[in-house]
């Protein structure tokens, strides 16, 4: 294989991990490797690493990535041997789901994802989801009208299996985008197999185990603070855009006889936006709740007012519990001594209820309305429609939801409260500080 | 020294002679950005080093160093020129009375000697190859960032009232960023990046050697070790940088202590710790006596 195809490779393998390398900088890694030479192992890595990464947070990825794709050959025979088993593997599990799991003679619409969890099921579990459909193929009266709620009983259960499986700690693999080209994609399926994220800033923020609190605090914290201090610097305007302050300049030119010698320019006026925060802290909520709640109050120097909010079954204000040095356990445990909602089930619309009663003051033109929520709730009908009211009162609303993206489309829910809020998916703390910083504080000016 | 003539080995000379510590990790990328004529973008916490690499490429080659730091608010009058209004005011007062040919004082009013160079523009027509060196480019917005990446695209520039000025030597181009916003992929993809990272016991001890040579090994290393040890402390709101371990190897020094003990410790600690919190969390009995102890190790 010669230089530039190998590289060519890398960079395919490397965009398929996330690191994007443009065409511009695959020649830049070319050249790099005509002045530093092949021989020196390191030197390579180092040489293609400044032509091809430009994010430190990718570092990991990259190392991972270099020390697979330039092994011996014979490994790399063995790397891509092992993805055409595991191929033909997975395409017998996929089959063997679409065969296995019929209503009225035909495979129920599963998605990979759905069809790999229902292989990793044990026996009895598996037995048990076609016995539905089989009584369900012969009940009464049942026709391929039935089909629409069959699947989805069928898909819930196996995305419920999955949500169990992974709190057992049995991860169900999304199966990795193929290129095509054997080598990278068993190159990529090691990969996809290890942690690489080291920073903690991709990890899932309720995954996160008690003893690694202290650090995604600090984390939280440092984040926080960062973007605090950025955006509370007040400057002057440039002059570039800047209107000429007459009354001030005629003022100054005085001394000089009247001659404008000074000119003042019109200072910006910062507008701190004006929040409001309603944090889901139902059941497997609440641990993200905690850092949302964390992060915002760190900021608070930057926001003009913000009030929060805690639902589950009910409403609960409770901004005077928190100080903004508080840490997430601190916050949680103020909360959860003073609250009856902790841990509860989720009814949006019972708690937008109570503040259209009870604290609509505080929704006004320009305040910005934050929800940290899956979007899982009783009432949906209801809860939609008091978010439209409320986003009616309000300048924006900005939803964070805690389900992965690709989860989405298979909840209602999401659809129906994405049109009336900008939505976000958030389950992590780049997530969050990326939202914060591009959404929340443009609020600002 | 040349860069057409330059190689590996010698650049890490040249970054020993300007004491300087660095591995292949750091001057890998420096050379390629040399030899390839790309602007090296360095990223790193506070306090690593990043903004000495420009000053070491300054003084290796002689080049003079053009320094633009950044801020937040920053815009093109301030880092590529403005027009000298007062004295053009001035001018114009001066010659109000006295001339008719209006044409003649606005040719000389917008001239040289009414031109406020900035860095950007210094850099662009120094007339021998200078070191451009755009400090903490995170701190400006993306508005400036986008101008930057077109400056830094053609090196050139259109003065309305001048023509357009090309480069008559393209300079050496170090950005550094602290990371406090991303920086757009359009400015990331022209540069060639380099990251800096808290260097390890034994790189820390060689720096702390070059740097302060009188603290002696043994001072150095428990330093290091010291200093490695708050870094790994969870809890600490900053981390101590490498400028602070210097600073830190100075004052022990200054005050006459030869080794590391919990009474030099107590006494300088400031100097390395800036933050009420982290002195309190470092003197706590425990850590204390776990900062006494890697120091030892690092003795023994």
């Amino acid at each position: 294989m010669s230089v530039d195809l190998a590289l060519a490779r890398f960079a395919m393998m490397l965009r398929e991990l996330g690191i994007r390398v443009t065409t511009a900088e695959l020649l830049d890694a070319t050249c790099a490797l005509a002045e530093v030479g092949v021989t020196d192992r390191e030197r390579v890595r180092v040489a293609l690493a400044s032509a091809m990464v430009k994010d430190s947070q990718q570092m990991p990825a990259f190392n991972r990535a270099f020390d697979l794709f330039f092994s011996p050959p014979e490994v790399l025979a063995e790397y891509a041997g092992k993805h055409a088993r595991a191929l033909s593997e997975k395409r017998a599990e996929l089959s063997k789901a679409s065969e296995e799991l019929l209503f009225l003679g035909e495979p129920v619409d599963l998605t990979d994802l759905q069809k790999s969890t229902y292989a990793r099921l044990d026996p009895e579990d598996q037995e048990r989801i076609k016995e539905f459909l089989d009584r369900s193929t012969h009940g009464k009266k049942v026709g391929p009208s039935f089909r629409p709620l069959i699947e989805s009983i069928v898909q819930g259960h196996l995305d419920r299996w999955r949500q169990k499986l992974r709190e057992e700690g049995i991860e169900v693999a999304v199966p990795v985008p193929e290129t095509g080209d054997l080598l990278v994609d068993g190159l990529l399926d090691e990969i996809a197999g290890m942690d690489l994220d080291s920073s903690f800033l991709h990890r899932d923020l309720g995954q996160v185990r008690d003893e690694d609190l202290p650090y995604f605090e600090r984390v939280t914290r440092e984040l926080s603070h960062r973007l605090a201090t950025r955006l509370s610097r007040r400057y002057r305007m440039s002059r570039r855009r800047a209107q000429v302050d007459i009354r001030r300049t005629v003022r100054s030119s005085i001394s000089q006889g009247g001659v404008p010698f000074h000119l003042k320019f019109r200072a910006r006026k910062v507008q701190k936006p004006r929040l409001l925060l309603f944090a889901d802290i139902s059941g497997s909520m609440s641990k993200y709740s905690g850092f949302v709640v964390q992060f915002l109050l760190g900021l608070a120097s930057v926001v003009d007012t913000m009030e929060v909010f805690l639902f589950a079954e009910e409403l609960e204000h409770v901004t005077e519990l928190l100080e903004p040095e508080m840490g997430m356990r601190q916050a949680a445990e103020q909360i959860m001594e003073h609250s009856a909602q902790w841990g509860k089930g989720t009814n949006l619309a019972a708690s937008l209820q109570t503040f259209l009663a009870e604290y609509r003051s505080y929704a006004t033109s320009d305040t910005v309305v934050i929800i940290v929520s899956d979007t899982k709730t009783l009432c949906l009908d209801e809860a939609e429609a008091r978010l439209t009211l409320l986003g009616e009162m309000t300048r924006d609303i900005l939803w964070l939801n805690t389900l992965p993206r690709q989860e989405w489309d298979r909840i209602p829910s999401v659809g129906r409260f994405s049109r009336h809020v900008k939505m976000f998916e958030c389950n992590t703390l780049a997530h969050l500080e990326g939202i914060v910083r591009d959404e929340v504080l443009r609020y600002q000016y | 020294m040349d860069i057409a003539e330059l190689t590996l080995p010698r650049l890490r000379e040249g970054f020993k002679s300007q004491s300087y510590i660095a591995d292949d990790d750091i001057v890998v990328p420096v050379y390629l950005a040399l030899k390839l004529g790309k602007p090296l973008l360095v990223e790193g916490a506070p306090g690593v080093g990043k903004t000495e690499i420009a000053k070491v490429l300054s003084g290796l080659f002689g080049f003079p160093l053009v320094r633009l730091q950044c801020y937040e608010g920053l815009d093109e009058n301030k880092a590529l020129y403005e027009w000298n209004y007062q004295k053009q005011l001035i001018r114009i007062q001066i010659v109000k009375d006295r001339y008719d040919d209006t044409q003649h004082v606005e040719d000389e009013i917008f001239s040289d000697a009414f031109l406020l160079e900035r860095p950007l523009l210094r850099a662009i027509r120094s007339p021998r190859r200078s070191v451009l060196l755009i400090d903490e480019v995170d701190r400006t917005d993306e508005q400036f960032e986008a101008f930057l990446f077109e400056v830094l695209s053609d090196f050139q520039v259109s003065i309305p009232e001048m023509g357009t000025l090309v480069a008559r030597h393209i300079p050496i181009v170090v950005l550094t960023s602290n990371r406090s916003r991303e920086l757009s992929d359009a400015l990331k993809r022209r540069c060639l990046f380099l990251f800096i990272d808290y260097p390890s016991v034994e790189k820390e001890t060689r720096i702390l050697k070059a740097k302060v040579p009188e603290a002696g090994d043994k001072l150095a290393e428990q330093v290091a070790a010291a200093v490695h040890r708050m870094r790994s402390m969870d809890n600490l709101k900053k981390k101590p940088s490498i400028a602070e371990s210097l600073d830190w190897t100075r004052g022990l020094l200054a005050m006459g202590a030869s080794e590391l003990d919990a009474h030099a410790v107590r006494s300088t600690l400031n100097l390395v710790i800036k933050h009420k919190d982290d002195l309190s969390a470092v003197l706590e009995k425990g850590c204390l006596c776990s900062l006494m102890e890697a120091s030892r190790r690092a003795e023994r």
